[in-house]
């Protein structure tokens, strides 16, 4: 059952000075997650963190939420680097934030500490040119993920678009390959579901735009 | 495997055999955890549900003092709750482990952690050993077994993590092998701790009573040593461990360390990593051990360093003298000639989260500590700075 460990011993001063090793700056990809709760905010998160660690990276996913309820809103930070992550501290600066929720996007707070090259993944029915964020994105990718939620789920108060958000990350980042994600949705939510998950992210890919 | 799943597994991989628990904020998912791995048939326990956390610490001790391998958890309000009852196992010896899963207490503070639900119960007996992640968490849980049942010990231990940070925080965790675990840690067998020669209740003459007590201090002083003892071995059969009661880290030829405990360690190896980097005099210090406390551990440090400066996640009303770890700090120092400065900052309070700028800037002033050769206040409260951070 053994993987691999989320603790490591560090190596001395010493052992780095005989090794010739030099601190290098961690270069850790930062991601911030806003959702409400019951779109999948914290499931998304945690199938791409599965995802990324499939392929051999190192993840670590922290939900962020009052008492567990649908409709309040999540934030989710999530990590993702080829070293083990230490830090456990919020994302306050995110490289990239990924928005569930059309009416979010336009939100201050969401929009709060985006890095400017950075990249933001939005569930958005309008062109990525006529979203204004304020800083200049280095990729701003739109996909109207309420509308695939509805087709494929049905139409809800609260509807589900983590993993067509998933899929549209797939397609704009290169954090994840799309493939990789389906077998940790599979794991998520078993049997009809999971085949119906996977056909959201796969239509995320399709139709998300970018710029 | 998020904290509380990494918990889950450390008691199903230790056999615990009763569970007696009550559902919590942020506990829930460990004991649901518990519940589904039972339904499934991985972990073979009794699971009691129970209509409150005092009655969970009631049941805990039924079945300890019966002979079974108790596991339970808590937090904040829950563990304020129990507390009539966690005096007894330390007091009748009783090995039990309870995962207590840090949270704010209330009014002034939310759902998130900080220190303070787990060091108001410092006095009760208990073992406190604090956790950075999820793969300590798992390890912590088996390795508290091992400690609490040695017959040098027999007492209870509480691993603690944080809520959030640790509890729901996913990272890849390593869950060691059954039949490994099986090794290391051989069935409980229970013997009835003799409190005072002949009888099994504490009443008799006030020496008998103090005997019994001196006898649950001196379980407590052995228990040092067994810590690391234990730490030592599970390292050498998993390949993971973690220095005992305290952890120095990155600390060579520095001037002055930090002292943290729990989730924020992580944060602060990445800073002082950083800063290390840059030339920074500065190291960290990880404590683990709260109880019992690494008092020779400190001196030690108080010798090498100039500075000391202590992270409280936690404070203490109106003791004039800042958070609960620095206090206890101040007097493992008090014994040596040459003091270090002693610097305290209180941070992460009612469960805020504790920055990487946070621990910067608690850094950056216990540097200039040390150049000045003074330190600005007793205790500094850090959140009250703007350090144009916050979410």
């Amino acid at each position: 059952m053994a993987v691999f460990s989320g603790y490591y011993k560090p190596l001395s001063n010493k052992a780095k000075r005989i090794l010739g090793i030099v601190i290098q700056v961690r270069n850790v990809i930062e991601i911030r997650f806003h959702g409400m709760g019951g779109q999948g905010a914290v499931m998304g998160a945690l199938i791409l963190a599965e995802a990324a660690f499939s392929e051999g990276k190192f993840a670590q996913k922290i939900p962020v939420y009052g008492g567990m309820r649908r409709g309040g809103d999540v934030t989710v930070f999530l990590r993702l680097d080829d070293k083990p992550i230490r830090r456990t501290s919020g994302i306050y600066e995110p490289d990239a934030l990924v928005v569930l929720d059309p009416a979010l996007v336009g939100n201050p707070a969401v929009k709060k500490g985006l890095k400017e090259g950075g990249i933001a993944v939005l569930n958005e029915e309008r062109a990525p040119s006529d979203v204004d964020f304020g800083v200049v994105l280095g990729k701003t990718a739109t996909v109207a993920a309420t509308g695939v939620s509805a087709q494929l789920f049905g139409v809800r108060a609260i509807p589900i678009t983590n993993t067509t958000m998933l899929g549209a990350i797939a397609k704009v980042t290169d954090w994840i390959e799309l493939g990789s994600l389906f077998e940790p949705i599979r794991h998520a939510f078993p049997g009809r579901i999971g085949e119906l998950n996977v056909e959201a992210c796969k239509k995320g890919y399709e139709i998300v735009k970018e710029s | 495997m998020d904290g509380n799943e990494a918990a889950a597994w450390g008691a199903k991989l230790s056999r615990a055999e009763v569970i007696p628990a009550y559902p919590i904020t942020p506990q829930t998912e460990l004991i649901s955890q518990i519940a589904a791995l039972i339904s499934e048939g991985i972990m073979d326990a009794e699971y009691i549900k129970v209509e409150g956390e005092h009655t969970a610490m009631a049941a805990a001790i039924g079945a300890s003092v019966a002979g079974a391998r108790v596991f339970t958890a808590s937090a904040s309000q829950g563990i304020a709750f129990m507390e009539e009852a966690l005096w007894m196992p330390p007091g009748r010896r009783l090995p039990i482990v309870m995962c207590m899963v840090n949270r704010a207490m209330a009014p002034i503070g939310g759902l998130r952690p900080d220190h303070n639900d787990a060091l108001m119960q410092r006095d009760t007996g208990w073992i406190q050993l604090y956790c950075e992640n999820s793969q300590e968490v798992i390890d912590t849980v088996i390795q508290s077994f091992k400690i609490g049942e040695d017959k040098r010990v027999c007492l209870p231990v509480a691993p603690c993590y944080d809520g959030y940070f640790v509890s729901a925080t996913a990272t890849p965790t390593t869950i060691p092998d059954q039949s490994e675990v099986d090794d290391f840690l051989p069935p409980y067998v229970h013997e009835m701790y003799n409190i005072m020669p002949g009888e099994h209740k504490p009443t008799g003459g006030s020496s008998d009573i103090a005997k019994a007590r001196y006898e649950v201090e001196k379980a407590h002083e052995r228990a040092r040593g067994i810590i690391e003892e234990v730490d030592k071995e599970f390292g050498k059969r998993f390949g993971r461990c973690y220095d005992g009661l305290i952890e120095e880290y990155n600390c060579d030829g520095a001037e002055a360390v930090l002292v943290t405990m729990g989730s924020m360690t992580g944060t602060a190896r990445d800073v002082i990593d950083e800063m290390r980097g840059k030339g920074k005099s500065i190291g960290l210090v990880k404590l683990k051990g709260f109880r019992p406390f690494p008092t020779e551990e400190f001196r030690k440090l108080g010798k090498k360093y100039n500075a000391i400066a202590v992270v409280d996640r936690n404070n203490s009303y109106g003791s004039a003298g800042g958070g609960i770890v620095s206090m206890e700090v101040a007097r493992a120092l008090y014994a040596l000639d040459d003091r270090p400065l002693l610097v305290n900052f209180q941070v992460g309070l009612g469960g805020s989260d504790v920055t990487m700028r946070q621990i910067e800037y608690m850094a950056e002033e216990t540097l200039e500590a040390v150049e000045t050769g003074k330190v600005k206040s007793v205790v500094d409260w850090v959140e009250l700075h703007d350090l144009g951070e916050v979410m």
